[in-house]
């Protein structure tokens, strides 16, 4: 097995991911210099043509054939070359001798999800992990608590911009949760120096006093940006004061703030104490506001440490609570009008959404005009928990509001709109679609109903539409999602023909629904030349029936969690829309050989992307993916590729063979648990892709 | 053609030509700064063991014609730079993980960097998707922390994962 790893499982991009922030993994090499010279220095080896095969078959067969089993009988070139097999057990001592600096140099060329791992391993390997200037970028991660200390020990001379605490109050995970209290120590008190330079600060998943907040706040002057995740705030008796000058800083920060995103998931009373604070300190600079407040998510997802159980009860959200958080962000909203630019009100609570709007909005109706927003969010739908929870206005007061804001909002960038819900008052919905500023680029709705009738030549902008998502009419998450890239030169001309697109309707809002407003022709849908499908209702002949409707289709997404596509499916989703370029398809299980070499090979696929467990093999790859433009293939590991066929490909492809890149995307464990389970397979399928450089495939 | 004596830790002494050793910025660093008297001078190489150094030498030999590294053009993107290991290499690699580890060490001795890549590379893929026990059996290391510990690890590792 090791043999397989040394030989011939060479990755041919190591991805270096940080070891924290947000942006993990992906790209954005740390370490830069140290990195190139790395690679500098390893690309001295001489390449013939032949290497460059040699090398194109690491890279290729390493991912299909990782597993112990394929070793042996599927792949030829492991056979040949296995001859002195190489023990890695019981070899003691060996790892005695590593000092900590090739460590680092070891696990400079491990990616983002095994050097987590590697964090488990053992001290020495955590130490060096946490200390190395090379894992730590400009973002840090700060985590108090008694067991291992800081994650990170950020030196002072660097200039970080970016900062997160995570539970910096950890003992009190472990004891009750009101001995926050009595933890003398557990009060943190953060590092001055590394603080001074900071733009975004972050308090998550913690208890956490005001003091806490304002002691980090007087130590970043440069700050423009406070997030607040799921904290809950404690009185902390006898804490030692600020200075007069240190208050005085601190209200200077906070008058200076920029953006300001709080996300609670319980208790609204948390905002409140928070929102208080910033109008205390007159805030007068906020560009952007984002609340988050959505009991729903806890409801459905497991408590977690930080909330027991027992509290998480969204009836302990009271009316007067509800009540001072509208006058609070009034107030905001009020000493911020001129500039601010950004308002996303993420309120999934029905009933504080009910009063929402007319005690903010109706009562600053004269601010309307004084009001900018490039962007404004209500409610929008969130893509990450499909939680079933109808989240929509219900009063007609509540869209006059809205109506009015929206037509006042000519800058207006991007939207995103709730649910109306009121059966007496259909024309509302298209009002309120109406009253949207022709300058729209991202709109969000939650159906097609909105739409003014000539929607396409009214938001010229228009970038991407969003239809759907959880505020479906039955509450089903249902998202249609189109890109539009060719905007029409001249407007649509309208056939009313209502029995024609029932069906369309009928399966893009993937319930019976009484259609009822001005119906959208289909030669609007003709126009869309992308189309993105994510539902678990959606099956097989809804969405033929779609696939009818675009017939101009150039790329084809379909996100269903459950497996929709069969042989037939496919051939005719490819045959039938003639000008299909891209496909992807997130779950393929019922797929076999046949769905792929059914298709005609005259088709001008270029991108095809398979997710899930395929029963495609060797076969189907041989026989089927013969596209003359194919350029890109996913495809899921399973037992029956063998890999030799995959690299046979590429010479039916007829690309040259030096510009193929591949990505070899592996995380932890991928390669075993692939086979066993439909998650890892999905989130973590290893896949050998191949692009002719220069040219962008847009997957 | 100059010729120089390495002393391995176990006594041998192995005769290479200098063009191959000058691979290793140690040694070309003593045989500048000193110079090469005689044919007969012998640098001990404490730390290294007749078998690691012959594979030093082997790697050596077959990279001497290797163009000389060239550091720091800011404007290629790293990418680029991005070769795999050769054939040639993969082969050579192939040992037993207490020699790969000594080959390791000898690369970093003598300051080799091209071979110590290879070797950090090497290593590197075996931790490749593995998980911490399987990476502790792999180097037989020695579980130290204690289950609080790897408990909190776990905790913040999952804070890494996500989002």
């Amino acid at each position: 097995m090791l043999i397989s790893k040394m030989g011939r499982c060479i990755p041919l991009t190591v991805l270096k991911g940080r070891l924290v922030g947000v942006t993990k993994g992906r790209s954005s090499p740390w370490g830069p210099r140290w990195c190139r010279r790395r690679w500098r220095s390893n690309s001295l080896c001489p390449r013939s043509g032949m290497e460059g095969l040699n090398k194109l078959l690491f890279g290729t067969v390493g991912p299909f054939c990782s597993t112990p089993d394929m070793n042996e009988n599927n792949d030829p070139f492991s056979s040949s070359e296995s001859g002195q097999s190489v023990t890695n057990f019981g070899m003691s001592a060996a790892w005695i001798n590593m000092k900590d600096r090739h460590i680092i140099e070891i696990l400079s060329y491990v990616n983002y999800s095994d050097l987590l791992q590697c964090r488990l391993v053992s001290k020495q390997f955590r130490h060096v992990i946490s200390k190395s200037r090379l894992f730590i970028d400009s973002t840090i991660f700060v985590s108090s608590s008694k067991s291992t200390g800081p994650l990170l020990l950020p030196s002072s001379s660097t200039p970080y911009e970016t900062c997160r605490f995570d539970h910096i109050d950890y003992d009190v995970f472990t004891g009750a949760k009101t001995d926050s209290h009595s933890h003398e120590n557990a009060y943190f008190s953060p590092p001055t120096l590394f603080l001074a330079n900071l733009k975004s600060l972050e308090f998550a998943n913690s208890y956490i006093t005001w003091e806490t907040i304002k002691r980090t706040v007087n130590a970043t002057p440069a700050l423009e940006r406070l997030v607040l995740t799921r904290c809950k705030f404690v009185d902390k008796k006898n804490t030692s004061a600020l200075s007069e000058f240190e208050e005085f800083r601190v209200g200077r920060t906070f008058s200076h703030l920029k953006s300001v995103k709080i996300q609670e998931y319980h208790d609204i009373r948390a905002v409140n104490i928070f929102l208080e604070k910033l109008v205390g300190y007159c805030s007068k600079t906020l560009e952007e506001i984002w609340i988050t407040f959505d009991p729903s998510t806890v409801i459905n997802s497991p408590p977690s440490s930080i909330h027991d159980a027992a509290e998480i009860d969204p009836c302990s959200v009271h009316l007067p609570d509800m009540d001072t958080f509208c006058t609070l962000v009034r107030t905001i909203i009020e000493a911020n009008t001129f500039q601010l630019r950004r308002l996303c009100m993420d309120l999934k609570y029905q009933p504080l959404l009910n009063i929402f709007l007319p005690s903010v909005f109706g009562k600053m109706n004269s601010l309307w005009t004084e009001l900018n927003l490039e962007e404004f969010l209500l409610s929008p739908p969130s893509s990450a928990n499909n939680n079933n929870v109808e989240i929509s206005l219900n009063c007609t007061s509540s869209a006059q509001i809205l109506i009015g804001l929206l037509e006042s909002q000519v800058n207006l960038k991007t939207a995103a709109l709730p649910h109306f819900r009121n059966m007496g008052e259909q024309h509302y919905r298209v009002k309120i679609g109406q009253s949207l500023s022709p300058q729209v680029e991202y709109l969000s709705l939650p159906n097609q109903e909105y739409l003014p009738k000539e929607f396409l030549t009214k938001f010229g902008a228009l970038k991407q539409l969003y239809l759907g998502g959880s505020t479906g009419d039955n509450g089903l998450p249902v998202a249609l999602r189109s890109e539009i890239f060719e905007q029409p030169k001249t407007p649509v001309s309208f056939q009313h023909g209502l029995p024609a697109h029932l069906d369309l309707n009928l399966a893009l809002s993937g319930s019976a629904y009484n259609f009822v407003g001005p119906p959208i022709n289909t030669g609007v849908w003709d126009k869309f030349t992308e189309l993105g499908l994510g539902s678990t209702i959606i099956n097989g002949i809804e969405l033929l029936k779609i696939i009818k409707k675009f017939h101009f289709l150039v790329k084809l997404e379909i996100l269903s969690e459950l497996p929709v596509i069969q042989d037939e499916d496919m051939q005719v989703l490819v045959e039938g829309i003639p000008l299909l370029r891209h496909l992807s398809v997130s779950a393929c299980d019922f797929l076999t050989d046949y769905g792929v070499t059914g298709i005609l090979r005259n088709s001008c696929l270029r991108s095809l992307i398979l997710m899930g467990k395929s029963h495609i093999t060797d076969v189907g790859i041989h026989f089927g993916l013969r596209f003359p433009e194919l350029e890109t293939a996913f495809l899921p590991y399973n037992q029956n590729v063998s890999g030799v066929l995959i690299l046979k490909l590429w010479f039916f492809m007829n690309l040259p063979l030096s510009n193929c890149k591949y990505v070899n995307r592996s995380r932890n464990g991928a390669y075993k648990n692939l086979a066993s389970t439909t998650q890892a397979s999905k989130s973590s399928s290893c896949v050998a892709s191949t692009r002719a450089a220069g040219r962008d495939s847009s997957t | 053609m100059p010729f120089v004596n390495l002393e391995s830790s176990d006594g041998d002494l192995v005769k290479v030509d200098v063009d191959v050793i000058k691979c290793s910025v140690t040694i070309n660093a003593l045989i500048e700064h000193l110079g090469l008297e005689d044919d007969n001078e012998v640098v001990p190489l404490q730390n290294v063991g007749t078998e690691t150094l012959h594979k030093v030498l082997a790697w050596a030999k077959h990279h001497k014609d290797d163009l000389p590294s060239v550091d720091d053009d800011e404007d290629d993107p790293p990418r680029e730079r991005r070769t795999d290991i050769t054939t040639w290499d993969a082969n050579f690699i192939k040992m037993e993980q207490i020699q790969l580890f000594d080959l390791i060490l000898a690369a970093n001795y003598l300051d080799i960097s091209g071979l110590l890549d290879l070797g950090c590379k090497i290593v590197a893929d075996m931790i490749k998707g593995k998980t911490a026990d399987e990476i502790r059996t792999m180097f037989n290391i020695v579980n130290d922390l204690t289950p609080q510990e790897q408990e909190q690890i776990r905790k913040e590792n999952e804070w890494c994962e996500e989002k």
